[in-house]
């Protein structure tokens, strides 16, 4: 290939980009201008592209509402419980399955577990309300909440999981059986450092399900429990729907998982290419 | 100081019934060297996981002097072992990682520290203890892997293939400090490999096992003389033993071995007296290159054959030779200068032709 072509095809890989990074960009931003913009102005018939007026009022009026505030902190609270209880019984299960359960058996109970995350959520939601509507939580609980969203986490966590601890170099475990840890002194102190970054990407995947989740949160909670997303639709005035508060709790509901990643991005990405790279 | 006992031992692998170790009998002294040769595949490292207690026996007793340890954990028969792949605790450090077996066994830090510079000072690795295992080269992880089977005072060393990824100047350095090690500690060590150079360098005694048995146990001279059969005779030995199929003929009352019409080998007696009381009409032969040489002596036979290949190894050439179609090879003294089509006398003594019976394969001794 000569040079010029090289150059053709490095400058449409370069548009291409360039236009795929306005097709991502471009919600998150008008989203953020209109989080800034009075009511008039977002029913206005041409869109402003730039707010007129600024408001940054909205910001201080979605907590106006004390269940701004109590959603936000029913979100954290179900989903880093669920995240901890995904990671804890995955990584069981994941560790049992990596390392006990061999074969032609193992890989098919594997596969089962992960295969629970495949089906349409859609099509269990009404026997799951059924289901906990039976526990003396009821549906409305924070225990139906991080209890269901295992069923959609788990499978994942213990399938990654499963991953990570078979690429981790079993002679490690056996050095340190012969250095005279016992096979839960082993596991806590020689293998699990060894899958942490894997860990901490396992988490970030279960935490953001959780924290987005809305259709299970919808139809089962609501008035004990009110996750974030079930409350956006709460910022109406009438028959109107105030987008700028809607979007302006959006932009503070999405901070979170924004500042988590770029913390955790070091972990990420070494524990999303986990078992990429081998050597 | 532990001598190792395995008796009748067995061990069978349910998934894929493979039948790894087959009544094996093994008996290491106290502080003994033992190497466990054999090529990949012929059970040597679950001989050795067994040992350790990493395997499951199936049957059969392993005794560490006279104490039965089939179902002793790895750490209560207070084994050390080299991993084949270092195993280094990749978020320790290397002070941290020779450490390691004194901490669980809760030895003060203090004298954890001294430990570790002493070990550290004897493997010539102090100057990397802050390191991680990732920032060294393969030759100083071995060496910190070794370490951290020395630090401790264990009832046997197993060494599992520890050199086998050293450059060859690397390994021969080693060679050397391993051997050095064994004799100042005096210790029990058990050194599995498939080359037969570092076992026949290192060890007092070598367990060569093929195909899931142990084919013979003994010092390096016992295999290189008298090798109970041929797979011995040619993994033993580099370049390997020359194997030429030979009919019995008696000729004026001696025995004298045909391989083609032009190339006789004239064994010794008593291999004469041996071929005669088994009644065989054909034989292996085995020579050594090394005894195919150009020195004419006393009570030297000879044969001559055609040059194929003169190749030239720096302190030594190797010929390849034909007589017929019989091909073979000798060592010869680099200043041979035969070139291909010569015409070349080799010598070599009566006792040095083995003799294998073709059915079974059991050298005739």
């Amino acid at each position: 290939m000569d040079s010029a072509t090289n150059r053709l095809i490095r400058y449409l890989f370069l548009s291409f980009l360039a236009i795929w990074l306005v097709f991502t960009i471009f919600p998150l931003y008008f989203q953020f201008i209109t989080s800034l913009k009075p009511v008039a102005e977002i029913n206005s018939m041409v869109p402003t592209f730039w707010p007129e007026t600024m408001r940054p009022e909205n910001y201080s009026g979605i907590f106006a509402d004390p269940g701004s505030l109590k959603s936000l902190i029913d979100s954290l609270i179900v989903s880093i419980a669920n995240t901890l209880l995904s990671l804890f019984l995955g990584t069981l299960a994941g560790y049992a399955l990596a390392r006990f359960i061999r074969g032609f058996a193992g890989e098919n109970i594997a596969m089962w577990i992960l295969s629970n995350r495949m089906f349409p959520p859609v099509a269990v939601i009404i026997p799951m309300f059924f289901l906990f509507d039976a526990t003396p939580w009821g549906t409305d609980s924070y225990f139906s909440l991080i209890t269901l969203y295992l069923v959609f986490n788990l499978p994942l966590a213990t399938w990654l999981m499963m991953v990570f601890f078979r690429d981790a170099p079993r002679e490690l475990e056996e050095a340190a059986y012969l250095d005279g840890f016992t096979p839960l002194q082993t596991f806590f102190k020689v293998t699990l450092p060894l899958v942490f970054p894997g860990m901490v990407s396992v988490a970030m995947l279960c935490w953001i399900f959780a924290w987005n989740e809305y259709l299970f949160a919808n139809l089962m909670t609501g008035t004990t429990v009110k996750t974030f997303p079930v409350h956006i639709p709460s910022f109406t005035s009438g028959s109107q729907t105030l987008w700028n508060l809607v979007m302006a709790f959006s932009m503070v509901a999405m901070l979170p998982p924004v500042l988590l990643f770029i913390f955790l991005r070091r972990y990420m990405v070494r524990g999303l290419s986990l078992g990429v790279v081998k050597g | 100081m532990t001598a190792v006992k395995i008796k009748n031992v067995n061990k069978i692998y349910e998934r894929g019934n493979v039948h790894a170790v087959q009544n094996l009998n093994l008996d290491i002294k106290d502080g003994e060297f033992v190497a466990l040769l054999g090529p990949s595949g012929c059970g040597k490292t679950s001989t050795l996981r067994m040992i350790v207690g990493l395997e499951t026996i199936s049957s059969g007793i392993i005794q560490f002097d006279d104490v039965i340890v089939n179902d002793l954990t790895p750490e209560q028969r207070n084994v050390a072992m080299a991993f084949e792949s270092y195993a280094l605790y990749p978020n320790l450090s290397i002070a941290e990682n020779l450490a390691f077996p004194l901490e669980v066994r809760g030895i003060p830090l203090e004298e954890r520290t001294m430990e570790v510079n002493r070990i550290a000072e004897m493997l010539q690795i102090s100057e990397l203890l802050n390191q991680r295992p990732g920032q060294l080269s393969g030759g100083q992880q071995q060496r910190v892997s070794l370490g951290r089977a020395l630090i401790r005072e264990p009832a046997v060393f197993i060494l599992d293939e520890v050199l086998s990824h050293l450059d060859a100047h690397l390994k021969f350095q080693m060679l050397f400090e391993l051997k050095k090690i064994h004799n100042s500690l005096g210790k029990t060590m058990v050194y599995v490999t498939h080359d037969q150079m570092e076992a026949l360098a290192l060890a007092d005694r070598v367990a060569v096992m093929a195909n899931a048995k142990l084919q013979q146990f003994a010092n390096r001279n016992e295999l290189y003389h008298r090798p109970v059969n041929r797979f011995v005779a040619d993994f033993i030995g580099e370049p390997s033993t020359n194997f030429l199929k030979a009919r019995v003929c008696t000729i004026e009352q001696k025995i004298v071995l045909e391989v083609n019409e032009n190339l006789n080998f004239y064994p010794d007696l008593r291999r004469q007296e041996l071929i005669n009381e088994k009644g065989l009409e054909e034989v292996i032969i085995g020579v050594r290159p090394q005894y195919l040489t150009l020195q004419d002596g006393t009570g030297k036979e000879s044969l001559t054959a055609e040059v194929l290949i003169n190749e030239y190894l720096g302190e030594r050439n190797i010929l390849e030779v034909k007589n017929g179609s019989d091909r073979f090879r000798a060592v010869v003294p680099p200043e041979c200068r035969a070139i291909q089509g010569d015409m070349v006398k080799l010598f070599y003594e009566p006792n040095h032709v083995l003799a294998f019976d073709p059915q079974t394969e059991v050298c005739l001794l």
